[in-house]
């Protein structure tokens, strides 16, 4: 039977001290996760730990060096109508707007989100795009990691015991810049069968000076195209340039067939999307 | 005519309850005592029993009782053909089906101890595709079909369990008349009803012995007579009562759990609670059928129709349920509402080893509506005809006649036709991959029995009973409307009295589109019995002539001398202690005329049908030729419902029934991995939300029918059943590809762009002489 203890820790070091002590343990944040998986039966923790009460866990803050620092429990709609992160990085709350619906986006965080690991959720290609690190706070220590380092395989991260997703840092973008996220599903805001995200910055001449594209649901984690980098950085983007990217994403692609789509079919779509991701974001952020 | 509550859209009567969350529903009940049931279902998709062991789960503290087939009657059930056990017994035919059900203190209890029950099988060969089931040489799912109870004459023949042909015409020399041949073979898909509440039941018996069943249900009087039939309990001991129903759709007409309910409260002589699970609901509900169909159509250079044939595979799972039914519909509904003079049409009804499909808004019409109406476009685009212009110069016209030869007088099919495409602007000039689409349907909603009570009590005010049940759909309203227009009294003044089998006369079920026509005569007749007594007895108090006499505001008076009368509340103490006796009026109707000219029928399972709808849809698409994705721009659903009683439910029943056929078209698909449902969950079976559904029109038309109340025909099912052909139609006139198989995702539709050829295997079976 499904019994467990539940826990509310004060701050986030008794949360770590208490993970670190209870390895069946699991952190409860918005839940939208973790009740899915505890209700069907796919984990059986012995304890929940409700993070929620932890004070200053739910920020969102703008530093112009440092840039965005988004605490791991946002609900989704909090990045969503975030004035700093719509002035920012709206890319971001492009991606909150294509999570599900509103109840679950006023319950579900982006720390969750991204720490779940699934391989199709929309914030992790954004924050991708967005060049994003994660601090993962554990007793007595912190570390801060790039985002695409942090997912290993399919709902499988690097968090090691006793450490909690703490926040989410996005460095600053260039002034003329802009993203896009846009994702196939089978009804809307349902899970991405692809989700593409891209962030294009320029220069006054229109030179690219930053490029950042990140896909999910296409391999058993998100990626990163991290050839958009050298392919765009220091050109006049073309559809040529837009061309090459979509392709070297679809190689990358390693998707698998399920009830929602095929491997193939998905595959495809990875170059479709990838395309139309980056002429998104090219038609933004040159006003067009 | 100038009424007072017909044709007005009043606050429905139970829209109150309803908003402030107040409504009762199964799983708001509960008794002292009462325990959780929960089912054993089978995990091999045909096996044979050897063994079940029950001791390790009867340790365990705090369960009840374990049943097995060997615990119960042995009585089998079904509404067509007395095919299904509640229990399995001997073998089992699918995945999901009920082996054992345990009752527990609690539902956490019960789900540990089925877990616990042991179940030795024998896994027997199994077959999935009912093409490959009609093979010689298949596994027989039912070993003694040929003995079970059937109750009609059922043609029958290996894996078929029932099959319906209709033969209008000479169809040999109607195809040589045709200067133009058509033919081409469809899939369709498996959908569930996906109403918010799944199906449950609390059983629990009274000191008396009574057994009293609380069924979340379409129809309380077949709780009660499959319940009988397969426990082997007189239906004078048992009392069926609904809640508030939160959907059906026609998977809640039949019985899910009801039975073993029952069984498990007899053992323990306690109350006992079952509700399904959703993955349940997926695995072991009743679904819609999924088909195979070859169709071949024959017309004339000019457009107009001259022969038809179709040959229609229903796969209906494990058990026959309402298959038989869905098989002979579906294929009567196949000529459409369409002048066709030579028809052959046969249904097969072919058993599975997957969960049993059965009754589901449509009944077997979208099914063979998806391949006749697109059937109908391939031969526009080869004569080079607007699909509108042709359907309309085939299509019926008052004085046509049914398939069985009935003359149906109210048709309303052109003007829905024309109505839906002047809607979209239909001759208007498209945008880039852009296509309309449209498609006609037709259906009936007169069928068998509905009786009524109308009784006025001692202060005057009514109490009307029938057994119908309003799961959503509005038909408490549309009921109640009725009594207040035959008697002019406030509809507050009317206590409708149904949901209790100990309490209301017999009604089959919420089905059929049928409430309004077939439940509204019945009411009516009823309410203008009790009338014509209430004037009666006036006449004999005022001493005056009947005809002289006149009803108003509760009063019946002298026409010229309103001072001289007699309110209700008069006649009905009257009536009660005084003289006469208690007023009474009744109705037990049955739809028994016309008659279907039967001749060219075969193993048809229903008697007479009529109250005979129309409808078409028509959409406008775009597509996405990169990924292949079908984006709905705008939607026209026309509907001929003889006279609107209540509009705005009447506008509701139309968008409902679009958005559920959008979901069918589109995206609703239960997916199978050889006998198992791999997506038992809303999490990957998508139904459209909110955000998916497009401007839709609806729109009412009315042919008046002199044969319904007020002139009102049906409505529910048909607003479904047009939608996937309309859509499949309308992305052929966008890009020029043609999706033959449901539903149509974005793959097929790119698949389709690319030219990949779909086959549909085992064509042999369209060559067979049936």
């Amino acid at each position: 039977m499904r019994y467990f203890e539940y826990f509310e820790p004060k701050s986030v070091g008794e949360a770590c001290q208490f993970l670190n002590e209870h390895e069946e343990a699991k952190i409860l944040g918005g839940g939208v996760s973790l009740v899915v998986l505890l209700k069907n039966g796919l984990i059986t923790p012995s304890h929940l730990v409700n993070i929620k009460t932890i004070p200053g866990l739910a920020r969102i803050e703008w530093d112009d060096r440092e840039g965005l620092t988004i605490g791991g429990l946002n609900h989704h709609r909090d990045i969503l109508l975030s004035p700093l992160i719509q002035r920012h990085c709206p890319i971001l709350a492009e991606a909150a707007s294509k999570i599900a619906t509103p109840p679950i986006r006023n319950l579900g965080t982006i720390g969750g989100n991204v720490a779940h690991a699934e391989p199709s959720a929309d914030f992790p290609p954004a924050l991708i795009a967005l060049n994003a690190s994660l601090m993962l706070t554990s007793p007595g220590r912190e570390r801060k990691v790039p985002i695409e380092e942090f997912f290993t395989d399919y709902y499988e991260n690097i968090l090691g015991q006793g450490e909690i997703l703490t926040r989410i840092d996005v460095p600053p973008l260039p002034p003329r810049s802009a993203g896009t996220y846009i994702k196939l599903d089978k009804i809307t805001n349902s899970i991405a069968i692809v989700g593409v995200a891209s962030v294009i910055g320029f220069d006054e001449k229109g030179i690219c000076i930053y490029a950042g594209v990140g896909l999910g649901g296409v391999a058993s984690t998100p990626l990163n195209v991290k050839g958009a980098k050298d392919i765009l950085v220091g050109e006049k983007i073309t559809e040529t340039h837009i061309d090459k990217i979509a392709k070297e994403a679809q190689a990358m692609a390693n998707p698998i067939t399920n009830v929602h789509a095929s491997a193939e079919y998905r595959k495809e779509m990875v170059y479709v999307l990838t395309r139309r991701a980056l002429q998104g974001s090219l038609d933004k952020a040159l006003g067009r | 005519m100038d009424y007072q509550y017909i044709g007005k859209s009043i606050p429905k009567v139970d829209s109150a309850q309803k908003a402030t969350g107040t409504a009762q529903y199964i799983n708001d009940l509960s008794f002292p005592n009462m325990l959780w049931g929960k089912v054993l279902r089978s995990i091999y998709p045909h096996a044979e029993i050897v063994h079940i062991d029950k001791s390790k789960a009867e340790r365990l503290p705090g369960v009840k009782a374990i049943i097995t087939a060997q615990d119960i009657p042995d009585g089998l059930y079904g509404p067509f053909i007395k095919d299904e056990p509640v229990l399995a017994r001997g073998k089992v035919r699918y995945i999901g089906e009920p082996v054992a059900a345990v009752a527990a203190i609690d539902r956490e209890t019960a789900e540990e101890a089925i877990q616990l029950v042991e179940v030795e099988y024998d896994e027997l060969p199994s077959v999935f595709d009912p093409l490959e089931a009609m093979k010689s040489d298949a596994p027989l799912i039912h070993e003694d079909l040929s003995s079970y109870f059937c109750i009609f004459p059922a043609v029958q023949e290996g894996n078929v369990c029932s099959r319906t042909t209709f033969v209008e015409g000479d169809i040999q020399q109607g195809f040589k008349e045709a200067g133009l041949i058509v033919e081409e073979t469809f899939r369709t898909h498996m959908q569930h009803q996906s109403y918010m509440e799944p199906s449950g039941a609390i059983a629990l018996i009274d000191p008396s012995g009574k057994i009293i069943i609380h069924s979340s249900t379409q129809g309380i009087f077949i709780t009660q007579s499959r319940v009988s039939e397969s426990l082997k309990i007189p239906m004078s001991k048992i009392r069926v009562i609904a809640p508030n129903v939160g959907g059906g759709f026609g998977g809640k007409i039949e019985t899910n759990v009801q039975p073993i309910c029952v069984a498990l409260a007899q053992k323990t002589g306690l109350p006992i609670k079952v509700v399904l699970t959703r993955e349940e609901e997926f695995t072991a509900g009743r679904p819609r059928h999924p088909t195979t169909i070859w169709g071949k159509l024959g017309l004339k250079k000019d457009g107009t129709f001259v022969a038809k044939e179709m040959i229609n595979i229903f796969d209906t799972g494990a058990y026959s349920d309402d298959g038989p039914g869905v098989t002979g519909f579906g294929s009567l509904m196949a000529r459409g509402p369409y002048r066709i003079p030579n028809l052959k049409i046969v249904g097969n009804c072919v058993y599975t080893n997957k969960v049993k499909s059965g009754a589901f808004r449509g009944f077997g019409n979208p099914q063979t509506g998806f391949a006749s109406e697109s059937l109908i476009d391939m031969a526009a685009k080869e004569l080079n005809m607007d699909p509108l212009d042709l359907r309309l110069k085939n299509a019926l016209v008052p004085g046509d006649h049914s398939v069985g030869k009935q003359t149906i007088h109210s048709v309303g099919i052109m003007e829905c036709l024309k109505k839906a495409a002047e809607a979209l602007e239909w001759k208007q000039k498209k945008g880039k991959c852009r296509g309309r689409g449209i498609a006609a349907v037709n259906h009936i909603s007169g069928l068998l029995t509905v009786s009524a009570f109308v009784r006025i009590n001692e202060d005057g005010t009514i109490s009307l009973h029938v057994g119908t049940m309003d799961i959503g759909q509005g038909s408490d309203t549309i009921l109640t409307q009725i009594v207040a227009e035959e008697l002019g009294v406030p509809l507050e003044d009317i206590n409708l009295i149904s949901r209790d089998t100990d309490a209301a006369p017999y009604t089959w079920a919420t089905s059929a589109s049928r409430l309004t026509y077939t439940g509204g005569n019945a009411v009516r007749l009823a309410t203008i019995d009790a009338r014509e007594q209430l004037l009666e007895l006036a006449s004999k108090q005022l001493d005056e002539n009947k005809d002289d006499l006149m009803i108003q505001n509760k009063k019946i008076f002298v026409k010229w001398d309103p001072e001289k009368g007699l309110t209700f509340h008069q006649l009905g103490a009257i009536s009660c202690w005084v003289k006469g006796g208690p007023i009474v009026g009744k109705s037990s109707f049955m739809v028994e005329t016309p008659p279907f000219d039967r001749s060219g029928f075969s193993g048809f399972p229903f008697g007479t049908m009529t109250g005979y709808i129309f409808a078409a849809q028509a959409v406008e698409v775009e597509v996405d030729v990169e990924t292949g994705k079908v984006k709905m721009i705008q939607c026209a659903s026309a509907h001929d419902v003889g006279h609107a009683i209540h509009p705005q439910n009447v506008e509701g029943q139309i968008e409902g029934g679009f958005v559920q056929g959008l979901g069918y078209a589109l995206t609703e698909e239960i997916v199978f991995d050889g006998g198992k449902v791999i997506n038992p969950s809303f999490a990957d079976y998508k139904i459209p939300m909110a955000m998916d559904i497009p401007p839709i029109t609806p729109i009412i038309v009315e042919a008046y029918d002199e044969t319904g109340p007020y002139g009102a025909k049906g409505l529910g099912e048909p607003g479904l059943v047009g939608v996937a052909p309309a859509i499949a139609n309308a992305i052929y006139d966008a890009i020029g590809v043609r999706i033959k198989d449901l539903p149509i995702t974005p793959e097929k539709v790119l698949d389709a762009i690319k030219g990949k050829k779909v086959t549909i295997p085992w064509t042999d079976i369209w060559k067979k002489n049936f």
